[in-house]
Formats: C-alpha cells, sequence, structure tokens
C-alpha cells in the first residue's frame, strides 16, 4: 500500500494495528476529483459502494479520480493528495493518465461496477495492513519549494546561499518560494491555494520596485495606487500627492534633521509629512490627515540627537540601520552587516534614504506623546492595510474556495478576498473548461459531435444536439418529427438530472442531509433510464419536490441572495423574481414540466447527426441546456466541420458572479454562487 | 460506588449520543458504528499544521472535552447520583459551556487557516447571543425552585414538569441549548458546505477523535440539563429513578439531533437576529409571566 503510515517491525501493537486496519477499510471517506457532481453524472453511485464524502481531504482516506482531468486539475488533486492524513490510497476511475499523483492502489472502468469492484479491493488493501514498517515520501510538485537568500532592502538581489548584499552588504534573509514557477501569476498561486486553508494574509505590499517614477500622483499610505492626475487613493481616500512633495515617498523616508527641526518649534506635525507643522491642531494640507502633538519625548530624541553631535569627534561611522552602533573605524555593523556609513559633520543621516518603511514607520512614532520604546502603535499595524466599507481597518485574508469545495462545482476556483466575513472580492475560474475539438484539425462532423459531447459531461445531451442541429442547418438537412420528439424528451430527462444534481449539491450546502442523499439516488436513477421507468419514478419525483417546496425557512433563507437586476444576462431558470430562492422553484417546476414532456415519448437516447452527406455551408443553432441558453456557429467543408463558435451559458453566468457577492457573508455569498449553476466544463480556462 | 455508576453512566451516554448522531445524519442505525470510527481514528496520522500555533491546536480539543465534562457535574441522575450538588449548581452549567467557547476560537486560530479562523469567530457571536438564553430561562426555572440546585429544581417538578408550567421557557431553552452545542440547524462554526469542516477542518487521527469526543459530550450534557430543568429530571412512575433519566435524556438528544436535520443551516446574521431581537425579549417576557405564575398558582 503506497500511502501507509510508517510503523516498526513486530511491534508491541501489532496485534491493535490489525484491528485498526480493518475498522479503517469500513470508513472509506473520499474526496472526489473534480466533484460529487461527476461522479453522479457518470452514474457512480458512491453510497452504494461505500464511500463517503469527505468534507475536505484532512477528513479523506480516499482519492477518488473520475479520469480524463486536465491537467490544472491533477496538480490541485496532488496538493490534496498531499494534504491527506496517512493512510491514503488513490482509486482512479476510467481513462487517461494522472501524473503527477502516485500510482493508483486500485483501478476500474468509469461505471458503477468498475467503483464497486474497485472500493472491494480498496477495502481488501485496507484490511491487510495499512501500517508499513518503509513508506515513501510524496511531494507534491506544486507545493515544493527551495530557500533562497534575498536582501531586506534589495528584494532584486536573490541568491541560492547566504551570505551579504552586495549593495548594502546586509546579511541576506531566507526566503521559501516555489520551485515549479519562476514568475508567480495569479493563477499558479489559486492552484497552489486550491484546497489549502491557509490564511494568506494579504498586506499591501511596499512598492520597492517601483523606482521608475511614470506616476505623477501617488497615494503617501498606499505606494502602489498611482495616477496621473491629483484626486483621492480608492483604498484610503487621502489626498494623492506628487513623489517630489514628499521627500523619499516610495520609502516613507523621514529625514532626522528635518524631524528635529520641528520638535523645536511645533507642537503639531502630520504623521506622513514632517515637514508640515503647525502651532495648532489641524489637518495637513498634503494629505488632509489629523496633525498629531508632538511631545517631550521628541525632546529626548533632540538629546540623543545631541549627544551623537558631542560624541562626533570620536565616533565616525555608524550603522544606517542602528544608530546606537558607533565606531571609530570603518567595519560592518554587528548587529544585522551593513557596512557602516561615516558620519557627516551636520548630523545628516544619508544612511535614512536607504533605510525603508520601517525605519519611517519608527520614526513616525518617535515623537508621539508617552510611548514607551517597543509600543506597537494600531497605525504602524494597520499602516497600508485597506479599509472596509464600514470604516474598520483590518487585516483581509485571502481563502481558495474551490475546487473541490463542498457544495460547490468541482473544478470551478472561486478565491474570495475577505474582510471579516465580509467578501470584499472575487476571483472565478476553472481548472477544467473548454478545449477546441478542432485544435487538431477539421473533424468529420459525427466527430465533431461526439468529441462535443465528452466535453460537456454535466450536459452531454444538451451540447450533442447543439452540434447537431448547427451541422444540420449547415448541411440543409433536417430531422424527421419523430426523432425531433424523441430528442427533446432526451434533453428533458438530462434538465431532471442536471437539476437534481443541483438539489443534491444544494442539501450538502446547506446541511439538508436527507435532501442531499435523496436528489442523489434520484439523480442515477433517472439519468440513463427509458420512460416506462421514468414514469414509475415520477411520484418519488413529486414527493421530493413537495417537500423541499415544504421545507421551513428555505425559501426564505434563499429569498435574501443572489438577486440579480432585470438587466442581468440570465437565461437560465428563473421565476418572477430572480433571486436564488427564484431560480431554485423555477428548477423545482422544470423538473415538473420535464416529467410531463417525457410522458408521450417511446423511446430516449442521445442525439445522433443525420447523413449530411458532403454537404458544405455554414450553420447556427441554439438549444436551451440545463444551464441556459447555449448556441454554436458551424463553417462545414465537404462534410467536416472546419471551424466552430461555441457560447455557454456559464461564460455569460460567472461574470454575474462578482456583482452578486460582493460585500456579502460568506454564507450567503456561496449560496449565491451555487444558485447560478456555473459549470466548470463549459468555462475558458 | 457512586463514582463507578456515574462513569458507567457517563460512557453509555456518550456511546449512544454518537450512535444517535450517526444515524442523524446517516439515516442508519449502527449499533458498533461509533467503536469502527474510533479505531479508524485511531490509526489516522495526526497531521500538525506547518504554520501552527501548537499550544493552541493542541490544547483546543481538550478544552472543549474539559469544558463539557464539567458542565455534566451538576446533572443528577438519580437522588444522590450526582458528581456534586452545587448551590449554584443551575449557574454553573452555563459558567462550565463557556469554555466551550474559547476551545472553539482555540481550534480556529491553532492552524492559521482561513475556515478554521471564520468558525470560531463566527461561534463567539453564536455563543454570546444564546448564553443569554441559556442563562434566562434557567432564572424562570430557578425562581420556580426558589434554588439553583439541581437537585431541589427536579424535586420542584413533582406535581408538574417545567415543560408544561413554562413552555416558553422551554422552547427558548431548548433552541439556545442547540446552538450552544451547534447542532444543526446551527452548526455555523463547522459547517461543511460553507467552511469545509470550519473549526474541525484541519484536526485528524487522535486529536479529531477528542474533538469529536467533546462534542458528543457536550449534546449529552445539553440534553441532559434539558431534562433536569424542564422534564423533570427522574421522575416518573413504575421505572426506576436512573432509567426515566436515561429515557429522558435520549429522547431529547434523538429529537434534536433528528429535527435539526430537516431545517436549512441558519444564516449568521440571522442566527444573532434571533437571539438579540426576539429571544430576549421573549425571556424578558417568560420571566414575568413565570414570577406572576409562581404568585398566582404556586405548584
Amino acid at each position: 500500500m503506497i500511502g501507509a503510515r510508517e510503523t516498526t517491525e513486530g511491534g508491541f501493537f501489532s496485534p491493535l494495528q490489525n484491528i485498526i486496519s480493518r475498522a479503517t477499510a469500513q470508513r472509506l471517506s473520499c474526496l472526489v476529483v473534480p466533484g460529487p457532481e461527476l461522479a453522479l453524472a457518470s452514474g457512480l453511485d458512491l453510497p452504494a459502494a461505500g464511500l463517503a464524502l469527505a468534507a475536505g481531504p484532512r477528513q479523506a482516506n480516499v482519492l477518488l479520480l473520475v479520469l480524463p482531468l486536465s491537467e490544472k486539475l491533477l496538480t490541485a488533486a496532488s496538493i490534496a493528495y498531499a494534504q491527506m492524513p496517512r493512510p491514503r490510497m488513490v482509486l482512479a476511475l476510467g481513462e487517461g493518465t494522472f501524473s503527477p499523483l502516485p500510482e493508483a492502489d486500485a483501478t476500474g472502468p468509469l461505471t458503477s461496477e468498475g467503483l464497486m469492484e474497485a472500493t472491494k479491493k480498496l477495502r481488501q488493501i485496507m484490511a491487510e495492513g495499512i501500517f508499513a514498517t518503509k513508506i515513501d515520501d510524496y511531494d507534491a510538485p506544486a507545493l515544493q519549494t527551495r530557500i533562497e537568500y534575498t536582501c531586506p532592502m534589495h528584494p532584486e538581489v536573490v541568491s541560492d546561499e547566504p551570505g551579504s548584499c552586495p549593495k548594502c552588504g546586509m546579511f541576506l534573509v531566507p526566503k521559501e518560494t516555489s520551485t515549479t514557477s519562476d514568475t508567480p501569476s495569479p493563477h499558479d498561486h489559486a492552484t497552489m491555494a486550491a484546497s489549502r486553508p491557509a490564511a494568506s494574509v494579504s498586506s499591501a505590499e511596499f512598492a520597492h520596485t517601483a523606482d521608475d517614477n511614470v506616476a505623477k500622483y501617488v497615494c503617501p499610505m498606499h505606494p502602489e495606487v498611482t495616477s496621473d492626475a491629483p484626486g483621492n487613493c480608492p483604498k484610503c481616500g487621502m489626498n494623492l500627492v506628487k513623489p517630489d512633495e514628499s521627500e523619499g515617498h516610495g520609502h516613507h523616508t523621514h529625514s532626522h534633521s528635518a524631524h528635529a527641526d520641528s520638535e523645536k518649534t511645533a507642537k503639531y506635525v502630520c504623521p506622513m509629512h514632517p515637514e508640515v507643522t503647525s502651532n495648532e491642531p489641524g489637518s495637513c494640507p498634503k494629505c488632509g490627515m489629523f496633525l498629531e502633538e508632538v511631545t517631550k519625548a521628541g525632546g529626548e530624541e533632540q538629546h540623543d540627537h545631541s549627544s551623537h553631535a558631542s560624541g562626533k569627534e570620536a565616533a565616525k561611522y555608524t550603522c544606517p540601520m542602528h544608530p546606537e552602533v558607533i565606531s571609530d573605524s570603518p567595519g560592518q555593523c554587528p548587529k544585522c552587516g551593513m557596512n557602516l556609513e561615516q558620519q557627516t559633520t551636520d548630523d545628516e543621516h544619508d544612511g535614512h534614504q536607504s533605510s525603508g518603511h520601517d525605519h519611517g514607520g519608527n520614526a513616525l512614532l518617535d515623537g508621539l506623546i508617552g510611548l514607551e520604546p517597543g509600543f506597537m502603535s494600531m497605525i504602524e499595524m494597520t499602516d497600508g492595510t485597506p479599509r472596509s466599507s464600514n470604516g474598520l481597518q483590518m487585516e483581509w485574508i485571502t481563502a481558495p474556495f474551490g475546487p473541490f469545495f463542498p457544495g460547490l462545482p468541482g473544478g470551478l476556483t472561486l478565491e474570495l478576498e475577505l474582510d471579516g466575513d465580509t467578501v470584499v472580492e472575487a476571483k472565478t475560474g476553472s481548472l477544467t473548461g473548454l478545449q477546441d475539438p478542432l485544435k487538431n484539425g477539421p473533424l468529420a462532423a459525427a466527430d465533431y459531435v461526439a468529441a462535443l459531447g465528452v466535453q460537456m459531461p454535466l450536459a452531454t445531451i444538451a451540447y450533442r444536439l447543439l452540434a447537431c442541429r448547427a451541422i444540420e442547418v449547415a448541411g440543409n438537412t433536417f430531422a424527421t418529427p419523430e426523432i425531433k420528439a424523441i430528442r427533446m424528451a432526451t434533453l428533458a430527462r438530462e434538465r431532471i438530472a442536471s437539476h437534481l444534481s443541483w438539489l443534491s449539491q444544494l442539501g450538502r450546502q446547506l446541511g439538508l442531509k436527507a435532501v442531499e442523499r435523496e436528489a442523489a439516488t434520484l439523480h442515477l436513477l433517472v439519468h440513463a433510464a427509458d420512460p416506462a421507468t421514468i414514469q414509475a419514478l415520477e411520484p418519488r419525483v413529486k414527493k421530493l419536490l413537495s417537500k423541499l417546496r415544504r421545507t421551513w425557512f428555505l425559501s426564505r433563507r434563499l429569498a435574501t441572495v443572489g438577486a440579480l437586476p432585470a438587466s442581468a444576462a440570465w437565461d437560465g431558470p428563473t421565476s418572477h423574481d430572480n433571486t436564488a430562492a427564484g431560480r431554485f422553484t423555477a428548477r423545482l417546476d422544470e423538473i415538473a414540466t420535464s416529467l410531463n414532456e417525457i410522458k408521450g415519448a417511446s423511446s430516449l437516447s442521445a442525439p445522433t447527426l443525420a447523413d449530411i452527406g458532403t454537404a458544405t455551408g455554414e450553420g447556427h443553432a441554439e438549444v436551451q441546456t440545463p444551464r441556459g441558453l447555449a448556441s454554436l456557429h458551424i463553417k462545414l467543408e465537404s462534410g467536416k466541420v472546419v471551424s466552430a463558435t461555441l457560447k455557454t451559458p456559464s461564460m455569460r453566468h460567472i461574470k454575474l458572479v462578482n456583482p452578486l457577492i460582493e460585500q456579502r457573508e460568506l454564507a450567503d455569498a456561496l449560496v449565491a454562487v451555487a444558485s447560478l449553476d456555473l459549470s466548470p466544463w463549459e468555462l475558458n480556462t | 460506588m457512586s463514582a463507578v455508576l456515574l462513569i458507567l453512566a457517563l460512557t453509555v451516554g456518550v456511546y449512544a449520543v454518537a450512535v444517535l448522531e450517526d444515524w442523524a445524519s446517516h439515516n442508519r442505525l449502527r449499533l458498533l458504528g461509533p467503536v469502527i470510527s474510533t479505531l479508524a481514528l485511531l490509526g489516522q496520522e495526526s497531521v500538525l499544521h506547518r504554520k501552527n500555533d501548537r499550544l493552541f491546536f493542541e490544547t483546543a480539543p481538550i478544552l472543549l472535552l474539559v469544558g463539557a465534562l464539567l458542565s455534566l457535574a451538576i446533572i443528577p441522575l438519580a437522588p444522590g447520583l450526582i458528581v456534586t450538588d452545587l448551590a449554584t449548581g443551575a449557574l454553573f452549567f452555563n459558567a462550565a459551556l463557556a469554555y466551550v467557547l474559547v476551545a472553539l476560537i482555540m481550534a480556529g486560530w491553532g492552524p492559521d487557516g482561513a475556515y478554521g479562523m471564520i468558525g470560531g469567530w463566527r461561534f463567539l457571536g453564536q455563543l454570546i447571543a444564546y448564553a443569554m438564553l441559556v442563562v434566562m430561562p434557567i432564572t424562570t426555572v430557578a425562581m420556580r425552585a426558589e434554588s439553583l440546585s439541581t437537585i431541589t429544581i427536579v424535586e420542584s417538578q413533582a406535581q408538574l414538569w417545567n415543560i408544561v408550567y413554562q413552555p416558553l421557557g422551554f422552547v427558548l431553552f431548548a433552541i439556545a441549548g442547540m446552538a450552544m452545542a451547534f447542532v444543526p440547524p446551527f452548526d455555523l462554526p463547522n459547517a461543511e458546505g460553507e467552511l469545509a469542516g470550519g473549526v474541525e477542518a484541519e484536526y485528524t487521527g487522535v486529536r479529531r477523535m477528542v474533538f469529536r469526543l467533546g462534542r458528543m459530550v457536550l449534546i449529552l450534557s445539553v440534553a441532559s440539563a434539558t431534562t433536569v430543568f424542564y422534564l423533570g429530571g427522574w421522575l416518573g412512575p413504575w421505572l426506576p429513578d436512573w432509567a426515566w433519566s436515561a429515557i429522558k435524556i435520549l429522547a431529547v438528544t434523538a429529537l434534536m439531533l433528528a429535527g435539526g436535520r430537516m431545517l436549512p443551516r441558519v444564516r449568521e446574521g440571522t442566527l444573532l437576529a434571533w437571539a438579540w431581537k426576539l429571544g430576549i425579549p421573549l425571556a424578558l417576557v417568560n420571566i414575568f409571566l413565570v414570577g406572576v405564575l409562581v404568585l398566582v398558582v404556586p405548584l
């Protein structure tokens, strides 16, 4: 067993370990990649196989791969696997490769029987022993890091070994970086953080490298905010200033001499602009901040200066970072290793230009009343952090909700910037997604229909039908009314199945276990059934629908969430009010009407293309998929598809995510996203 | 002797709660379920998160267990079968449960994960609001018994159980108790669909086992308190005292766990609005009504 736990040979506990192994084999909890809805669409009955759904990788001991999977999904899956506690196993169903994951403990075809067989094998392996004397380490390539050394003052100085900075002589500090991507793009970050619940605290980065000075106006608090015209900072509302006005703004440096001068006379000073001084309280004319009172402590500071000055005959060299380090001869600071700099006679601390924002923060505090050394100031701590709409300044956290998040479609990434538990901003994406079936050249029409169906595992029928219709229009062939009727009835069956899958996901999201179970079971029974079977299942489906309509608080819970304006580009299921509750009832209604549509049908089958021969032409078709209107424009040349333009509902609907969830509470935001029923397979990666 | 009996009762009680919890979420009654789950968790690696706060991470599950156990100390199963009959027993119940809050915040903070942290802070708001709704109905129970001792409270219900004498208080206490034990639909701190497990998300292996054990004891404790304060504790005909206690406690547990599964998880905002805007005024009305009743119909 590859993911076994380590143990010693013939230990005292080995009889107990045997019992534990057999118990573990009874408690299989799986993380489905990409998600449970794809397992459902493939007809996998997880509860029947005794597999529970894990809330996250930490609670799983089986990684169930529904192949084939995109490279990005496999990368995310490898991270999830690395997070799973031992003993852990990989179960791969279907055809396809899955590196960088380790070899699968069990494989099988992508059918319910295949799942049963493979799970049985997993249980056997586990029961034989989840402990091994020798285990293999697994490192997800995406998580591999290496230590590099960088100068705290000059981030552009990077070295593989510890040493000193060639520019300033400071000791280089170790820093962890990813080995896989040299240029970290936001997307890689999303993948890296996928399913890893580590809070990455976002603090505004100080723009050390923004030396190119193209911007004319800049925010004194947020150096990354730059503008060509004067105005206010969008983050904190301060007046933007010209960089040359605030001397050395990029480093928040404050010349000590200016500080000292102001302390002699002025009682109030701007925390950002020490040259702005006043005898009365008020606001800074440059940035609008309140002036702060200057203290006697400042006098002591000044006293220090004079002592510096008086000792300057003896002390000629000092550290730019640690003014208390004074030496007679040039050399290096014993504290930080920087080269000592010669003190000029007029006591100008030239070194401060390179002293960076850290020191700027301290200088800012040097003059405040009653501050003890080492006092942590709120001003300093929240310096540069963004401000919430309610005016509170907090640390925002960025957390990934996907690609394997319970209650959201698997493969969809949703990275939320959270202020407390309020969503500030969302970044959405898909780790799987549209691949042009024509990327290897023109395809025969029938092959194109099949390829498009495989591309869309969550709505195969609808997209096959779309391709068929578009090609038939292009080939000027038309299906007979009987075939049309069968197609519509099959589409209705897929709509029922799709909505049932969505209901199961909603049940999981809201903690309605019974709904989650029953909707999933019904999906498995309906999704490939013939009309007679569906007829027989109708009472059971109707019972679920009426139970959902009667569930206390459910409609009310959904009604306050996800309201779309009438102008929104929404063409999915909707009723008179386009809230999450409206879409929920609309889906329930669609299930009921689709059941009626199937009633008259003689048989149901996936749409196949009528014979178009070697036709040439162009065709356009639209199909109301379970998620909304999809359209396809196709160009046919002698029976082969040469170009195709596909527009899917999820492409339009994903743009609605941000306006729907901004400034909403986290739980509401997740319900709102789920109510859109996005399919990551319909999105561009 | 009574110490042995109490430990036995606790073990059986926690096991029964675990079976009921499994039944409520999987719809199957598996009598050996908790044993197998415990063994499986023992076999699982107990992962220590990379950027953890070790002290908080390790302490939280134990503190949850200890807090819940402490709150059980004032529950009488029969006359004389009680850990300690404190003169302030009814208030001690609420005081002990305050540690649950601390434990959950520590569990959320410890592993340095967003899900856990949000879960912990969510519970802060939840517990502060509902701790009020636990204390205020307890006040009326004590008003009738004219004592805070839990034994006296049970004896005061000899003629009429409090569920009949003060039904409003019962409803408030039951809901608040469920919120304190964060059972569905109040499982905001460890919601699966919203926080992928929240405060529990990063716990695996033995630590997770302790955490879940603490949770079971907490549920048992809330159910026992409901029984003692409102359902007449051990009082009942024919059967021995301890049997009545056991039956009532397990029935309350089953109702609590199964009933919650029928409702969608409550929104954080709604949950707090219910407590502060609706629950507390009602609890004040309850205090007034019971005050009048105690004066007019002293039963």
